[in-house]
């Protein structure tokens, strides 16, 4: 059991099928536990192992502020940041999916150790939108 | 009365890290035969601070005592013969309300506390009631993922097709008309071997 950074091999298959709608479709985020399996395999969201705590619903937050475009030759998407405002939380990776396209499996986002919130905000910076950092990138 | 010393090793020796701003707000004595108002200490938070409330007494009533973004914080010996209204204790990393005293009544006693917390609420007396003594500690957490990237590839391709055979052929016959200029091998020349002595 691991979480391991990947962006997933069916969301690969399903570019090539144009099934994400990035600027129309609702992308979300979902946190997962250290026992949590996600990978390069994993195909959809789901419950097992996702985060249970105050402030946490099943299924996360929903992204906003997304940007599509490209960059030299590379294409990439970023979200804005994300907020548990006051939550008791502790994740060790994320996973993005397409809420309008059956939950399918986006990006595996895996943040190397166990981050801890208790009463706190946990907040997912994105990173800079832009050819060299952002978080979904097609080179 | 506040002091603050900016600049490098510019505060007295150990206090806080080499090279930190700080400052020190001392509040203390603050008595009135009366009442006291609200006592308010809000401190920024880019530096190592240090918050002493003391001694805050009144034979009348005393307000709020609230402090705010502090790195250190003792609040002690606020004492009213009257009634004492809430102590509240924000954003804090160490902090120790005690001896929060009232003859009438003492409002709520409040911390609210960040990372890293040491909270002792200690001596909170009243000859009257008290409100409620809570330590909330908080945590908070910011993620900075990475992002994930793939690589497009293009593959080659195999251009194929028939041969045409409808262009005009410029094959020629082979020239076999030259003259040859062959010769017989001269085999008569005269030989030159010895026989190998035993």
């Amino acid at each position: 059991m691991a979480i391991t950074q990947a962006m997933p091999t069916s969301f690969k298959v399903e570019l090539f099928g144009g099934v994400h709608v990035f600027g129309t479709d609702t992308f979300k985020i979902a946190l997962y536990t250290s026992t949590a399996t996600l990978g390069a395999g994993t195909t959809v969201y789901a419950t097992t192992n996702e985060v249970v705590g105050t402030g946490y619903t099943a299924g996360g937050n929903t992204l906003t502020a997304e940007v599509t475009t490209s960059g030299g030759t590379t294409a990439f998407v970023d979200f804005g940041d994300t907020t548990w405002v006051s939550s008791t939380i502790t994740a060790r990776g994320a996973l993005i999916y397409n809420a309008s396209k059956s939950n399918k499996a986006v990006a595996v986002l895996d943040f190397g150790a166990d981050k801890v919130s208790s009463s706190g905000d946990f907040v997912i910076q994105m990173p800079t939108a832009d050819a060299t950092n952002a978080l979904i990138r097609i080179a | 009365m506040a002091y603050q010393y900016t600049g490098w090793g510019s505060g007295p020796w150990s206090r806080s890290a080499w090279g930190s701003d700080t400052v020190e707000v001392d509040l203390v004595g603050v008595e009135a035969t009366g009442a006291i108002g609200d006592v308010t200490v809000v401190i920024g938070t880019s530096v190592n601070v240090t918050v002493y409330v003391d001694g805050v007494e009144a034979v009348g009533a005393i307000g709020d005592v609230t402090v705010v973004n502090s790195t250190t914080i003792s609040v002690t010996g606020i004492s009213a013969t009257g009634e004492l209204g809430n102590v509240y204790v924000s954003l804090a990393t160490i902090v120790y309300p005690s001896g929060v005293e009232g003859v009438g009544s003492v409002g709520n006693v409040t911390v609210v506390a960040g990372i890293r917390v040491v909270a002792a609420v200690t001596g909170v007396d009243a000859v009257g009631s008290i409100g409620n003594v809570t330590v909330i500690t908080f945590r908070s957490v910011t993620v900075l993922p990475s992002g994930v990237y793939a690589v497009g590839y293009i593959g080659q391709v195999q251009i194929w097709s028939f041969i045409n055979d409808n262009q005009t052929p410029n094959w020629q016959n082979v020239n076999d008309t030259e003259v040859s200029n062959w010769q017989a091998v001269n085999d008569i020349q005269t030989s030159n071997w010895q026989q190998v002595a035993a």
